[in-house]
C-alpha cells in the first residue's frame, strides 16, 4: 500500500513536470544530491538510529532529486524526491508552491519541510553541513524533538538590511505510516520561527504546538493509553557563527507532553569547525535525555572533511556514544531481546562522500 | 645582475596578481533600465535570490570575476557560495541566477534584457550598458 502510494505520487509529480514543460514551456531547474555513507559501531546485534550496525555497510546512502520552476513573476513551485538504501522507497520529501506577496513576504502551500532548526529544511543534504549526519540529539525523529515535513501552509516575512530579520508562521499536520503498521503524527499543528542573520551568523528561536495522533494498524482506531490526543510543544534555540575560518554551531531543543511531565525531552549540541584550505576538522559534543531517565545518552564526535572540487566533500568521523541509558538511540536489530548495560559506551566510525549537482 | 632580473620579474608578478585581486567590479544594467543606481546591499539581495526587483545574470562558476564579486559583495568565497545555493535550492527557497560565460556574454545578455542586471570587470564596461554600482 505504501509502495503504491509513493509510486502514484512520484508518477503524478513526473506527469506534472512534463505537463508544465510541454504545455506552458516554463523553465524547470533540476538539481540533486548524493550522500554515500558508510558506518560501523562495536555493539553486537544493536542498530543505531535504525541505520548503523556492527558490520561495515553503505546502506545509509541516499539520493535526492530536486525540481524547481518559476511559473510567473510571483508564483513558483518546487519539489524533491528522496530515496535511501536502508529500505525506504523513493518518496516526495517535500513539494510546495510559493506565492510572493512582495519582496518581503511569501506564502507557501503543500508539503513543507519543518523550519524549526538551523538545518531542518536541508537535513538530508550532507554537503551543506560539517557532519556525516546532523546531530541526532536534535535531528532524529526517534528523539521526538524534530520531524521532517508537514502538510499545510506557511507565511514568511523577511526584512532588514545589514541584519536580516525573519518571521515565519505555519499551520498544518503530519502523518507518518509506521513500519509495524498504524499512523503516528501531529494534528492541529502551528508554529513560529523567529530569526536574525547577517554576514557572520544567525540566531533563531522556534515554537511548535500540536496534538499527537496515534492510530493503530486498522488505520481508524486511536491507540488506547498511548499519546493520542495529547498536546505537545517543542521549543528550539539555535545559533551559528562564521568568524573567518572558524564555524560555531549550537542548538538546544525541549519538548513537553500534556499531563506527562516525565516524558519531557531535551537535546543539545555544540560544534566547532575550522577551515584550513580544503580541509575542515570539526568537533561536536551532544546530549539527549528524557526526564524520567528512561532514555539518555551523550556523545563526542571528531571528524575531518576534505573538499573535492566545488561540488563534493569527503568526510571521516569517529564518534563515542557514552552514558547510555535505556539503550539510547540503539535497539536490538534482530530479536528485540538484547539491551546495552546502563552507562555503557559504544564507538562508531562514519565515512561519507557528499555530492551536489 | 641575475638577482636584479629575478627581483624585477617577481615584482612584476606581484603587481599583476595585485591588479587582478583588486580589480573593481561594475554592476551593469540595460541602458533603458529605470534604475539609475543600486546600493551594495541591494546588489547582494538581488544576486543571493532575496530580491526579485531585477533579473540577474551570473558569471560562470570558477571564474575570477565571479569569485571576486561575491567576496566583495557578499563576503563569501566560492565554497561558501556553493553551500549557500545548495541550502537555498534544497529547501525550495530559490534557485541561482542563469550564468553567462564571460564579461562579453554578460554584457550582451544585459543589453538584450530590459530588467537585466549583471556584473563584469570594470575594465570591460562600454556604451552598450550602464553602470549602477562599482564594487570596490
Amino acid at each position: 500500500m505504501k509502495e503504491l502510494k509513493y509510486s502514484l505520487i512520484a508518477a503524478t509529480l513526473a506527469a506534472g513536470c512534463l505537463q508544465i514543460t510541454t504545455a506552458s514551456a516554463v523553465d524547470i531547474r533540476l538539481s540533486g544530491f548524493l550522500n554515500a555513507i558508510g558506518n560501523v559501531h562495536d555493539a553486537d546485534q544493536m542498530r543505531y538510529l535504525d541505520a548503523v550496525d556492527d558490520t561495515w555497510g553503505f546502506t545509509n546512502t541516499s539520493f535526492g532529486l530536486n525540481a524547481a520552476s518559476k511559473i510567473d513573476k510571483n508564483l513558483s513551485v518546487a519539489a524533491q524526491l528522496f530515496g535511501s538504501g536502508n529500505g525506504d522507497n523513493v518518496f516526495i520529501d517535500w513539494a510546495f508552491a510559493t506565492y510572493k506577496l512582495d519582496d518581503s513576504s511569501v506564502i507557501k502551500f503543500g508539503k513543507i519541510k519543518y523550519a524549526g532548526n538551523l538545518y531542518s529544511e536541508t537535513v538530508d543534504v550532507g554537503f551543506i553541513f560539517p557532519w556525516v549526519r546532523a546531530p541526532e540529539s536534535i535531528y532524529s525523529e526517534a528523539g521526538g524533538l524534530f520531524f521532517e515535513a508537514y502538510e499545510g501552509a506557511a507565511y514568511k516575512f523577511t526584512g532588514g538590511d545589514d541584519i536580516e530579520l525573519g518571521f515565519e508562521f505555519y499551520y498544518g499536520a503530519t502523518d507518518e505510516e509506521e513500519e509495524e503498521g498504524g499512523i503516528e503524527g501531529r494534528d492541529q499543528m502551528f508554529g513560529l520561527v523567529l530569526s536574525a542573520e547577517n554576514d557572520i551568523g544567525k540566531v533563531m528561536l522556534s515554537y511548535n504546538d500540536s496534538v499527537i495522533t496515534s492510530i493503530d494498524t486498522s488505520g481508524a482506531t486511536p491507540v488506547e493509553g498511548g499519546e493520542n490526543g495529547l498536546h505537545s510543544t517543542i521549543i528550539s534555540v539555535g545559533a551559528e557563527a562564521n568568524l573567518d575560518n572558524l564555524q560555531i554551531l549550537a542548538e538546544v531543543s525541549q519538548s513537553e507532553l500534556e499531563n506527562e511531565p516525565d516524558e519531557d525531552r531535551q537535546g543539545w549540541y555544540v560544534t566547532l569547525a575550522y577551515s584550513i584550505g580544503e580541509w575542515k576538522p570539526h568537533f561536536t559534543i551532544q546530549e539527549y535525555a528524557v526526564d524520567d531517565a528512561s532514555v539518555e545518552q551523550s556523545s563526542m564526535t571528531l571528524g575531518i572533511n576534505k573538499r573535492l572540487g566545488t561540488n563534493a566533500v569527503l568526510k571521516l568521523e569517529a564518534q563515542k556514544v557514552d552514558d547510555i541509558i535505556g539503550n539510547g538511540f540503539f535497539e536490538d536489530a534482530l530479536l528485540d531481546t538484547t539491551d546495552l548495560a546502563d552507562g555503557s559506551s559504544v564507538n562508531m566510525f562514519n565515512i561519507a562522500l557528499n555530492i551536489v549537482f | 645582475m641575475k638577482f636584479k632580473i629575478h627581483a624585477f620579474v617577481t615584482g612584476l608578478g606581484f603587481m599583476l596578481i595585485s591588479s587582478i585581486v583588486l580589480a573593481d567590479i561594475a554592476v551593469i544594467a540595460n541602458k533603458s533600465s529605470s534604475a539609475s543606481s543600486l546600493s551594495q546591499s541591494e546588489v547582494k539581495k538581488i544576486f543571493l535570490g532575496k530580491s526579485t526587483s531585477m533579473n540577474p545574470i551570473d558569471q560562470a562558476e570558477g571564474s575570477a570575476t565571479r569569485n571576486t564579486f561575491y567576496q566583495k559583495a557578499a563576503k563569501k568565497d566560492e565554497s561558501q557560495m556553493k553551500a549557500y545555493w545548495s541550502k537555498m535550492i534544497f529547501s525550495g527557497k530559490a534557485v541561482p541566477p542563469e550564468t553567462a560565460a564571460d564579461d562579453a556574454a554578460v554584457k550582451a545578455w544585459v543589453a538584450s534584457n530590459k530588467n537585466g542586471v549583471g556584473y563584469i570587470d570594470s575594465g570591460s564596461v562600454d556604451e552598450t550598458v550602464k553602470v549602477l554600482l562599482t564594487v570596490k
